[in-house]
This record gives C-alpha cells, structure tokens and sequence, in this order.
C-alpha cells in the first residue's frame, strides 16, 4: 500500500518544513503565553513558600500585605509570641521600590526582617553567593537580577548598604525582584522623610516620630498544634486578622493575579484559535492546490476514506513539527523575557494533545473540499 | 448474455435541469462493444461526448436506461452496484488529455496505486507494473518522477496505469490532443495494439479525424443519440 501523505510530504519537503517551522512559532508564542501564566503563579507563591512562617497576622479586615495596604504594630509580635500553640513570632516589612544603578533602573520589593529571629525569610537555597543579613543595619542582600555585585554599595534614603548577599529566582508576587535589609533599617526607610517634609509635619502638629509599623506578624506553630485553630485563637484574642500560609497563598491566587491569569488565559485561547485557523487555512490551500489530481484520484476510483486520511495525516503531522519546533523556539527565547517563564511538560502534554485535536479538526475543512470535489472534473478541458 | 461483449447500452438517457429548463443531452442511445474492439467517439463540442463518456464510465448518473460492463448490470434504471469507484478501480481504465499522473508519486507508484487499492499484494503488483513498462517500453523510467518524463512518456504511463487494475474497457479522453501528429499516432498505435493483445475496449474520444483510420468502429452522436459505423479503412498494424 503506498501511503499518499508521506510520499505527498516527502515530495515537497522543504515547503512543508517552512510551513511547519512558521506555524511552530506562532505555537511558540501560545507555550511563551502558558509559559508566563505558569511564571505568574510560581513568583506569586515564591516568596510566601520561601518565608518559613505557618500563620500570618495582618491589620483587621484586609487580606494581608500582598493583596492589601495592611499596618499592625511592631509589639504585636509580643502579644502573638504569648499565645497559646505559637513557637515564634516576628515582625515583616514589604515596601516597593522604583531603583535605579549603571545597568538601568527596575521595580524592587525590599523586605525587612530581623536578622537575628527564628523565622527563615531568605532561603538558603536561593542564595548563590555570600550570606543572609548577620547585622542590624547597612546590610542587603538582593536579587540576581538586580545586577548588583557582591560588597558594592547601595544608596536607599539617607544610607548606604553593602551588598553581602545574592539570591537566585526571588521575586515578589508582582515579579519584582526582592531586597532584604534588616528590620531595623526598613522601617527607618519607611519612616524617614526629608528634611522639608519634616519641617512641614512638624508645624502641621505632627511629630516625626517612627511609629513602629509593620505590615504583618509571621509567626511558627508549635509541633502537634493545628495553624488553623491557632489562627482562629490569635484573631479572637487579638482583634487582628490571620491567615494560615495556605490561605495566604490562596489569597494570592484567587485576588492578586486572578484578574492577569485571567487575561493572559484568554489570550492564549485567542492564539490557539489563531494558530487552528492558519493550520486549516493552510491545509486547505494545499488541497487547493491538489485539487486536480484529487478529482483523477477520485474518478479512478481511490475512495474518499483513502484520500481523506492523506489531509488528516499531512495535517496531524504538520501539527506534529510545529509543535515540536514551537517548543524549541520557546526554549530558545524564554530567557530574553524580563519576567519568570516556567515551560513545564505536563502543560506541553496538554498542549500536544491541544494541538493533535485542533489538526484533526483543522483538516476537517480540507475533507469537506475533497468530499465535494466532482470526479467528472479531471475529463474535459 | 455474450461472453465476449465488454458494454451494451439500451435506451439511454441523460436529461439536465427540471421543468421549461430541462435539456436532454442524450436521448434513447444504443451500443454494443466487443471485447479487443479500439472505438473512436467523435461528435461537435456540446453534442454530448463527455456526458456520455462519464456515464460510461460510472461517474455521471443516466436518467434511465441500462448500462451493462462486462458480465455485471451496473445500471438499470438506477445504480446497480453499491460502490460505484469500487466497479471503476476494477473494471474501468481511463486516459485523460494530459496525461494526469499524481506529480508526488513515481512511475511505479502511479501504476501500482490502484492494484493496491484492489487490495493485490506487491508480490502480484510489481512484477505486473514491470511487464506493463516493459510492455509500453518505459522500464527503465519505472522510478522516475512525473516531472522527469516528456509528455509522451507521461502518457504511456497513463496507458499503464489504465491496464494496471485489467480493465473490462478503456475510456481515454482525447489522449492525444497533447501531442503532435507523429506522437498520437504513435499513441493510437499502442492502444490499438492494446485492446488486441490485452483483450480490452477502449472507447478513445477524439477530434483529430487523422486517428479514425486506426479504429475499430467510429461512434458518432446525432440527434442525441449514438450512431455506429465500422471502420473499412482500417490500418493494419
């Protein structure tokens, strides 16, 4: 049996190869799309997995400083540290930052966290070069990203910090790159302003004063305790809202990025629909373009069934090669992207089996052409 | 029924369009080919030679009449077989104007596609395709492309494609308007060589009266329907 699709492909190789590598990279651009949601998601839980705390206190009726402006006091921490399942309790500051250094400026989320607590706030794992913050004041630690070298020095407010650690892949749930500095010194940067719009607080009443805010209190259950119950204790006792990680991290998803989710989700659909149509539209030009032979295949006596699978296999298998080069062509930009792209097989899976149906579907149109193509029209003129 | 008879047509009739648009095309036709018979169908253009051509050959549906190929009814007042490609891959060979040959497949793949479609193995169908080329002398061509022949080799590997499946006839529409004078009767020649030593009908349409000599019979339409002269000039090969 001669099999008609590979010897129709095999004839005009390059063509199809062109066509199929063309059509790759409007797939790349659909597994770039999935690729930045999948981003999305990992840099909105990074910085919450990262941060070894199991229940979070935020002001009173806000969803907690990713979703939300939230203030508590710094004390507070001793409150929560008293109450009955908790380990430790510490202080966070999140404050976002407009930088700028010789590489060009970026967004910047500085975290300020007591060096000396209990609480994991950098992970180790992360960290490429140097170490976590060991002083209360003048030390950071930031991003790879930043592009700052490790002992340089960086100018915030009023002072200068010295770089003593690099960390790898840490990002904000906005995609900003993270800075760590101490508690101590966050909260100074908060709360120092300039000269002038001291003069102005001052005969406006107000004193200058660092008012110890934070924006939450993480703290560790004690082994045995359920966070769950334990958050529930602290909001009672407290007047303040709490959170577990999980629902914090529920939090993120479901409020913080739920509405780009949502836009990058239906621009996806948008290009997958885009990327189906080209494939029909490209099938049925090459039928088109074989029509001729098609109604002598048919006249002859060939059946539908056999000619119908030669466009379903060319289709299928030009699926085939645009997917596959789509993904390359994915793999090979993704690092140019300024945000996190993560590109994972599963999503490639369903992509795959995404693409093998669109093609089955696309060929459809193809199969309609040879279906209504009249064999009497290979006699005559 | 006459064993040797390979087509018989009784009171055929092709009509168009419904109601005051209605044309009949063909009207009560009869015809009666042997097996081994070469037959010319020349008529003006618009007299009905294609229509009746693609009725022949189970492409195009008579209004009514009987249309018999080989031993097997095929048409009596409506289709008689339930697959009508199925009744054209196994008993019916056509010959086109140029020379159609599938451009993606090699000479050997476009005589072998439809003894493969009858399901025949390639132990039957490749020794078949050799002596077919051998036959038409084209064997040394047999894995080359369509675009790689001239337009008379192309058309003898139509020819070969034709007598693949061992057709009861042979439609061949103008298969020679392509070609110069020396060439189609270098063509005319084969098939009429053909129906003698392969014992096949061809019913060959043509406007080039040069070729009639070759012929067996001369089929005409006239007043929609088909008149029958034999040929008394016929050239000995």
């Amino acid at each position: 049996m001669i099999n008609l699709a590979y010897k129709d492909i095999s004839h005009s190789l390059s063509k199809f190869l062109i066509t199929a590598v063309s059509v790759g990279i409007l797939l790349g651009i659909v597994v770039i799309m999935i690729g930045v949601y999948r981003g999305m998601i990992y840099d909105a839980k990074s910085l919450i997995n990262d941060i070894k705390a199991d229940i979070w206190v935020v002001q009173q009726d806000t969803f907690g400083p990713f979703a939300q402006s939230s203030r508590v006091h710094e004390d507070l921490q001793n409150q929560i540290s008293y109450q009955n399942g908790i380990k430790t309790a510490e202080a966070i500051t999140f404050q976002t930052l407009q930088m700028e250094n010789r590489y060009g400026d970026f967004k910047a989320m500085l975290v300020g966290y007591d060096p000396f607590g209990k609480i994991q706030v950098i992970n180790k794992n992360k960290l490429v070069a140097g170490r976590v913050l060991q002083k209360q004041h003048y030390e950071i630690v930031v991003s790879q990203k930043t592009k700052y070298k490790l002992g340089e020095y960086i100018q915030l407010g009023r002072d200068k910090f010295k770089v003593v650690g690099i960390t790898k892949n840490t990002v904000s749930n906005g995609g900003d790159y993270l800075m760590f500095v101490s508690l101590k010194d966050a909260e100074v940067l908060q709360f120092t302003y300039t000269n002038e719009r001291i003069r102005s607080d001052m005969s406006r009443g107000i004193k200058g004063e660092n008012p110890h805010l934070v924006n939450a209190i993480i703290a560790q259950v004690e082994e045995g305790y359920n966070p769950t119950q334990v958050a529930k204790g602290i909001e009672i006792a407290t007047h303040k809202k709490v959170f577990t990680k999980a629902e914090q991290s529920k939090i993120l998803m479901q409020k913080v990025i739920k509405m780009a989710a949502k836009q990058i989700g239906l621009f996806t659909v948008i290009l997958i629909i885009v990327s189906i149509v080209i494939i029909a539209l490209i099938i049925y030009t090459s039928v088109l373009e074989k029509i001729k032979e098609i109604s002598i295949l048919k006249l002859i006596g060939i059946p539908n069934l056999t000619i119908s699978m030669m466009i379903i296999e060319e289709t299928v298998v030009l699926g085939i090669l645009a997917f596959i080069s789509g993904n390359i062509f994915a793999h090979l930009i993704k690092g140019y992207f300024p945000k996190r792209i993560v590109l994972e097989a599963s999503d490639s899976f369903s992509f795959f089996v995404v693409i093998l149906i669109s093609s089955i579907f696309a060929s459809l149109f193809g199969i309609y052409k040879v279906l209504k193509t009249d064999p009497s029209s290979a006699i005559g003129g | 029924m006459d064993k040797n008879q390979s087509i018989k047509v009784e009171n055929l009739v092709k009509s168009f369009g419904k109601g005051d648009n209605k044309i009949t095309v063909i009207d009560g036709a009869n015809l009666t080919l042997n097996k081994g018979e070469f037959v010319a169908l020349i008529a003006p253009s618009g007299a009905g030679k294609t229509t009746l051509l693609l009725m022949l050959g189970c492409v195009l549906e008579p209004t009514s009449g009987k249309i018999e190929i080989g031993d097997e009814v095929v048409y009596d007042n409506g289709w008689k077989v339930k697959d009508d490609r199925e009744l054209r891959r196994k008993k019916i060979g056509f010959i086109f104007q140029a020379h159609y040959l599938i451009p993606f497949l090699n000479v050997e793949e476009n005589i072998s596609l439809l003894p493969y479609q009858n399901g025949e193995s390639s132990k039957v169908v490749k020794p078949r395709v050799k002596e077919l080329l051998k036959y038409l002398g084209m064997e040394d061509k047999i894995h080359s492309m369509p675009s790689e022949l001239s337009g008379g080799q192309n058309q003898r590997v139509a020819i070969a494609r034709a007598l693949a499946n061992n057709p009861e006839i042979i439609l061949a529409d103008e298969p020679t308007a392509a070609l110069d004078i020396s060439r189609a009767v270098s063509v005319v020649k084969m098939l009429k060589k053909i129906t003698r030593e392969q014992n096949v009908t061809i019913i060959m349409v043509t406007h080039d009266e040069r070729l009639l000599p070759f012929c067996d019979k001369i089929l005409t339409i006239k007043d929609k329907k088909i008149q029958i002269e034999e040929n008394s000039d016929e050239h000995i090969i």
